[in-house]
Formats: structure tokens, sequence, C-alpha cells
């Protein structure tokens, strides 16, 4: 006998796979520019571009700036940068920390407290705060950035992963594989993972999202990606001293680029929550 | 005289310590013979399923001794008692919940046909051969769990616990969360199994009905602590206990209008 | 005609799978003061005819044909404004799982007394008092103390009591209970039946009790129900219903129920 399924037919799916579809469809569209996009543009380090600081034109799509460099080519060759950064940075963080989290509130008792012990005391510090830290000790390169950003990010990784498997780990079908004899760590491997992977994506857009907006912040304080390098925020600070003269063009394309990123990154977290936890 | 293929000595389960502490199994001793049904009867809080997890070795005793197939294994490591995972299995109340939402449900009966040691080339013949035993059609091995009923559900999770080919088989409340036509038709499979496999069960439940129709000996469980225990006939039909009596009496009331005339 | 009157409902639910016909035309009858027991398996609809006399049927769902009339008035057609004036005061439910029909926020007392202002325009401080009457009515001990505890307070049974006394609380005509024993240890659910009777009786309404458990129907109710599939398969005197039932489904029904195989042989291990 079926029971029967009392939910309004057009409620969840359709609804839930628009607000999914949308921004991944952005977000698709600005990978695939900033990945494609600078084989067909002029090199974003030539100087010679350009009039220096000529404004948009037919020639420069989004002007060109005070060394002479094509604006448009530096907003899309800076987005291969932060994409990757903050892809890879977030992807450390999820790799570590969500493996850890499970681990740590599947064993629960000292192991739990220890872990938690640690996150904490990450977290203490605010975030910004820490990534200028480590930055200014280790130097501003690229792998260093990533580090930053994924240590900053793993202890969330953890709290996520650990609050969603203490429900698990008493759940029937964690104990029917401990009746199996499985070991610890081929459940938390096989059972506990793939059922909170779903929290775990919503995590990711917005780390990846987080780890944009503080790539730009470091850079545009000036501790970031250096000149001449194309990246996103560094490329608004270079602008700002020019926004009181009128040359907007420095500053808003790449802000529009980061907005809008964020934006798609927000919304598929988001859409992936609303989308539920294990089914 | 062979060893008893169960026996629990004097087993306690305290949970908190001080005096905060619950005591959720105030011990508890039996002996388990082979081809018994030990029903254990109880309310909710009586200890009976936290018992059933220290058998099971889900759940450390706080102190006292499990004794399965004559040796000690309460003390055992995981990974020393992984052998006698292949004598004792389980069968939970909630079907759904019992399987993997993400695995497909012949997936998850791997995970048991492992522990029998055999090469994996022959699994699918067996468990598809276990399917049939538990009266389903093969075809539903591909399934999640999603989409199967909540009786055949049960039934594929009586075949995941025998793809151990266990001796041995605690069942938790197996019939709780189902209907009572399907309920009949899992005690009737659970008994005919019990003759076919040679099995024996620990039968854990709060239905009266179910202990009545299969167990051989019953306990019955009050604040952890095991208030009578005897021979099935004797306990239900002539208890000692004043608790038992008022256990029956309950589960009694309203049965004698549906039942005139059924013996007991 | 008084009392509960459901004729020919005939509902369809909406579902992802396409339309599905929940109930395929239901006839009972609860005349006043009388127990009811509509029992069957999961998915047979009864909880469904407990919303539809509620006038609480899913949005999903559509009335194709049938009347529920209640002392005489037809509450499928009633206006959401009279809808809310018959549920409380004319007929009043209690369900499975009773901490969870309490609002966990608010006082039990408060809830009880709430329902008390509103439908009987009782001033407060007299309703607070009749609240816990009402509580002590139900055989809760301490009731002063316990209408001022919230239900994460109370246990199962205890929370039972409260959700009868509020569905009591203003005297409805009929009172529906859905599962109200389910999930209860079988000591307290003698004493959860044997207080709705009691009280009922005492005021004087009838009960409809939907039900999977047949015997805790044939303990208090004077006529059953059997439901299967959308249909009431057969109704009658319980005694009638459970000892000679006419129906195939209701015979192999009671044979799951006393666990019995191939007609009349109870099952054996031994």
């Amino acid at each position: 006998m079926t029971a029967l399924d009392v939910r309004p037919a057009a409620r969840r799916g359709p609804v839930a796979r628009w607000r999914i579809l949308v921004p991944a469809a952005g977000l698709a569209v600005i990978a695939l520019v900033s990945l494609v996009g600078p084989f067909f543009l002029v090199d974003p380090l030539d100087v010679g571009a350009g009039e220096p600081l000529s404004g948009p034109s037919g020639a420069h799509l989004f002007g060109v700036d005070q060394y002479g460099m094509d604006v448009l080519s530096r907003v899309v060759s800076a987005g291969r940068i932060d994409l990757l950064l903050a892809l890879s940075a977030s992807a450390i963080a999820l790799v570590a920390g969500i493996p850890l989290g499970a681990f740590a509130g599947y064993r629960g008792g000292a192991w739990d407290q220890g872990l938690l012990r640690v996150a904490e005391s990450f977290q203490a510090f605010p975030t910004m705060l820490l990534a200028m830290g480590v930055t200014l000790a280790l130097g501003p390169s690229l792998p260093n950035l990533v580090a930053v950003i994924a240590v900053v990010n793993i202890p969330l990784y953890m709290r996520l992963a650990r609050s969603a498997v203490i429900p698990l780990r008493e759940a029937d079908f964690v104990l029917a594989a401990r009746c199996a004899g499985r070991s610890t760590f081929q459940i938390v491997r096989q059972h506990i993972v793939p059922n909170i992977a779903q929290v775990a994506i919503a995590q990711f857009s917005v780390t990846c999202a987080w780890a944009i907006q503080v790539l730009a912040g470091l850079s545009f304080i000036g501790i970031g990606v250096r000149m001449p390098t194309a990246e996103w925020g560094s490329m608004i600070r270079q602008g700002t001293d020019h926004m009181v003269t009128g040359q907007w063009w420095l500053s808003v394309f790449p802000g529009l680029a980061i907005l809008l990123t964020v934006l798609a990154l927000n919304q598929i977290a988001a859409a992936a929550r609303r989308w539920g936890g294990p089914s | 005289m062979t060893a008893p293929l169960l026996q629990a000595r004097h087993l306690v389960k305290r949970y908190g310590r001080g005096a905060r502490s619950v005591v959720a199994v105030d011990g508890v001793d039996f002996t388990l013979h082979r081809g018994e049904i030990l029903g254990i009867v109880g309310e909710s809080g009586s200890g009976k399923s936290t018992l059933g997890r220290i058998l099971l070795k889900l759940t450390a005793p706080t102190s006292g001794e499990v004794w399965l197939d004559g040796s000690r294994v309460d003390r055992l490591s995981e990974r020393a008692f992984r052998p006698y995972r292949r004598t004792i299995q389980a069968v939970f109340q909630q079907p759904q919940a019992a399987f993997d939402p993400r695995w497909t449900v012949r997936r998850s009966i791997e995970e048991f046909h492992l522990l029998r040691g055999e090469p994996r080339s022959g699994a699918a013949a067996t468990i598809e051969a276990l399917a049939r035993e538990v009266r389903l059609d093969p075809a539903l091995l591909d399934r999640l769990p999603g989409q199967v009923s909540g009786g055949q559900l049960q039934r594929l999770s009586i075949a995941r616990a025998l793809a151990a080919r266990p001796a041995l088989l605690v069942l938790d409340e197996p019939t709780s969360a189902l209907d009572v036509s399907i309920r009949a038709q899992i005690v009737r499979l659970l008994l005919a199994l019990r003759d076919e496999e040679r099995l024996t069960y620990v039968l854990i439940s709060h239905d009266m009905e179910v202990i009545r129709a299969m167990a051989t000996r019953v306990a019955v469980m009050r604040h952890g602590v095991w208030v009578e225990e005897g021979p099935a006939e004797r306990v239900l039909g002539a208890p000692a206990h004043p608790y038992t009596k008022k256990l029956l009496a309950a589960a009694d009331a309203g049965m004698d209008l549906i039942r005139p005339g059924r013996g007991r | 005609m008084s009392g509960l009157l459901i004729e020919d409902l005939r509902v369809t639910i909406g579902t992802a799978a396409g339309p599905v016909h929940a109930l395929r035309g239901v006839d009972l009858a609860i005349p006043p003061g009388t127990f009811l027991g509509l029992v069957g398996e999961s998915g047979s609809g009864k909880s469904l005819t407990a919303s539809a006399v509620l006038g609480m049927l899913p949005e999903a769902a559509t009335v194709d044909a049938g009347r529920v009339l209640l002392d005489g008035a037809d509450i499928l057609k009633a206006s959401r404004r009279e809808l809310r004036r018959i549920r409380g005061s004319q007929v009043a439910a209690i369900f499975q799982n009773p901490v969870a029909t309490l609002n966990p926020l608010i006082r039990v007392g408060d809830q009880i007394a709430e329902l008390i202002r509103i439908h009987r325009g009782a001033p407060r401080r007299r309703a607070a008092v009749e609240a816990v009457d009402l509580l002590a009515a139900m055989g809760i001990a301490e009731p002063r103390r316990r209408a001022r505890q919230y239900p994460h307070q109370y246990s199962g049974g205890m929370a039972q009591r409260a959700a009868l006394a509020r569905a009591l609380a203003c005297s409805p005509r009929l009172l529906i209970a859905d599962e109200p024993t389910t999930g209860l240890d079988a000591t307290v659910q003698a004493e959860v039946l044997a207080l709705i009777v009691d009280r009922v009786r005492a005021a004087g309404a009838s009960v409809l009790l939907i039900t999977h458990d047949l015997a805790a129907a044939a303990q208090v109710c004077e006529r059953v129900a059997v439901m299967h599939d959308g249909a009431v398969v057969e109704q009658g005197p319980t005694a009638q219903v459970l000892t000679a039932p006419r129906d195939p489904y209701t015979r192999s029904l009671i044979d799951s129920y006393v666990l019995a195989v191939d007609g009349d042989t109870p099952v054996e291990a031994r």
C-alpha cells in the first residue's frame, strides 16, 4: 500500500531547479569567459594597448587604464586568477575540513572535544586579520594566499560536518554498517560523508564567494596579488585614484565582476540549502 | 551439551556519572540456547533496546559480561569482534532508516555479504537467492530504499542480516513500524526462516501479540530490571509478577472482543 | 438530523504522479452521544476523512461529491469564518503525538484558557481557573503547577490528557480522536482511552475514533467502520463487525491483527 504524497504537485521541484540553474548558468558564463576570453583579447599586460585613461569605446569596450592596458582584457584575465584561487582554497578547506569534522562528530568523546577546541581557536581571530597577518609574515605569494584562505575556512567545514554527522551517528543505517563489521573510517567515508554532501556544496559556494572578496580585499590594501598581474581587487585599488577625476571605468568594471560572481555563488548556496538535507 | 549460544552475566549500563546518572540496564542475566526465541517485553524506557545494543556490541556495558558461542566478547576490540559479527546480526524497527538512502538495496546487502569472507564473484547470485528467500522479486534489489515499501524493505533488511549467514538475530521491534497485515507477513516469514536457517532470535518488542505468536521464552523488563522470565506459556498464561499482569491486561483489553473462541 | 452524517464523500488529491482518488464514496453516521471507530491501515483514507470533517482538507485535495453534515449543516460549504467557529465549539480533535500538537512556547494552562476566552468570551481570570479545573478533571495531578508548565515538561500520556482538556474546553458536540493512543505505552494507552470514554460520556458528545488498533476500537466504540482503499467496506455494531465480519477485507484485517494464518489457526512457534 502506498502512502499518499499530498504535496501540491507544482511546489517544490521546478522552483528549486530554476533557482539553482540560473545562478549556475551565470557562474558558468563567467568561468567560460575568464577561461577562453584571453585567447581572443589583447594581452592584459600590454601597456601600449591604447591611449592611457581613454574611456570605453568601440576598440576598448571597458576603456583603458592609466598605464595604457586594456581594462576588458584585464578584467577577464583577472577572473582566471580570482576564480582559480577561490576554488582551490575552498576545495582545500572542504577536502580537509569535511572528513575531519565528520570523524570528530562520529567518534565523539576526546577526539571530538580536541578537534573542536583547535577549530575554535582558529575562529577566535577575525578572519581578515588572520589572513593579513599570515600574508605579511609569509609574503604575499599566490600559494600563501590560497593556504591562508583555506586554513581559515577549515574550521567552518569541520563544524558543519560535525553537526550534520551527529544525528547520522545514531541512524539505523549507520548502526547496521557497524553490524556489518565496517571500520569507523569506512563508515565515515562510505555512509556519512556522501550523506552530508548537500550542506557541503552550499558551504562551498559561500566559501568561494567569501574567498573572492577576501582576495580582493587583501589586494585592495596592497598585500594580495601585486601589479602588474591583473586581479579584481588590485584593479579597483588602481582605479580609485582616478574615480574623483571621472575615470570611473577603471574600478567599476572589476567591481561589477566581483559583484556578479559573488551574487551567483551566494544564490547557488541559497538554492542548495533550500533543496534540503539528505533525502 | 554444547555451550549456550548467548549468555549475559549481570549486565549493567549506566549513562552519566554520580548522582545524576541513569541506569538503563540494571543487572540482567540470561542464557540463550540454540533454537530458542527469547521475547523481551517492556514499555518505553525499560532498557530493552539498550540491552539489544549491548548484545550487538553497538554500546559497551558499564559492567557485566557477554558470552557469544562460548567466548567472552564484551571486552574485545571492534577488530577482534569482527568474526563474531557473522554470528550475531540485527533487524531494526524503522526499515526506511536502516538503509543508506543513497545506496541501492543490493549494495547495502553486499556490505553484509562481505562478512562471509567469500569471493565477491558469487555475491550477486547469493543476494538474489536471499531476496527470493524473503519472498521478494530480486528486481527490487536495484532500487533505492525510498522506492521500496516499508514491508518489502523490512524483508530486505532481514535478507541483509541473513547475508552474513548468522546463527542469532537480534530483532529490535521488527514489526512496530508496519501495518498489521504486513506485521503478520513478517512474523510468518521470521518463523519460517527460523526453521529453514536454524536461527535463534532475541525478539525485543512492546507488542504482546507478536511476542505471543513468536517467543518460546519471555522476559519482562521494567526500569532496566528483568522482573520476570520463563517459558512463554507460563509467563503469558500465568504471570507471577504484578507488572507482567498489568502489561498483559493492558494488551488484552479489547482483544477478547476480537478473538472470542480463538485459543491462546 | 443531528450528529455527524457523511454521505458519499469523494475526494481527489493532485500529486506529482497525477490525481489520486483518495476517498471513493465514504458513508458514515455517528448519532449524538455515540462512539464510532474508523479502522484501517495506513493509506486507507481514514485520516483524510477526519480532515474533511474538520474542514481541513489539504490544499491539493478537491471534493468531487458528497456532504459532511454536522448537526444538519454542511461543513464542506462553510466559509472560513464559519469553520473557525465550528472548530473548537462544535467539533474538536486530538491527534497522535500530543506533545507536538501543543504549542511549545505557551504554557499548557494558557493554551486551554485562550480557547475558553475566544469561544465563550470568558474573562481572563475565570478562563485561567477553568483551565486548571479542566486539567484536574483529566486526572492530572497538581493541576495548578502543571498548568504553568510547558508542553515539553509533559510525558506523552500527560500531554494527551492536556490535549483532551483543550479539545473539550468548549464542550464540542463531536470529538475526533485520530490515533490518540498510538505511540503511548500499553498501560498508558489503556488509561487515556478510559479517560476519553469517561469525559466524553460526561459531556454527552460523540466520538470519531480513528485508529489502526482494532483492540482500542473494540474497547470503546459501539460501532465500527472499516476503511480500505478510500472506501468504507463494512460498518455496524462493534461485536458484529469484529466477530462475524461479512467483508473479506475485514476478515483478513482481523486475522492479521490476532496474528492468525489461514483463517482460524493462530500462528504458533512451537
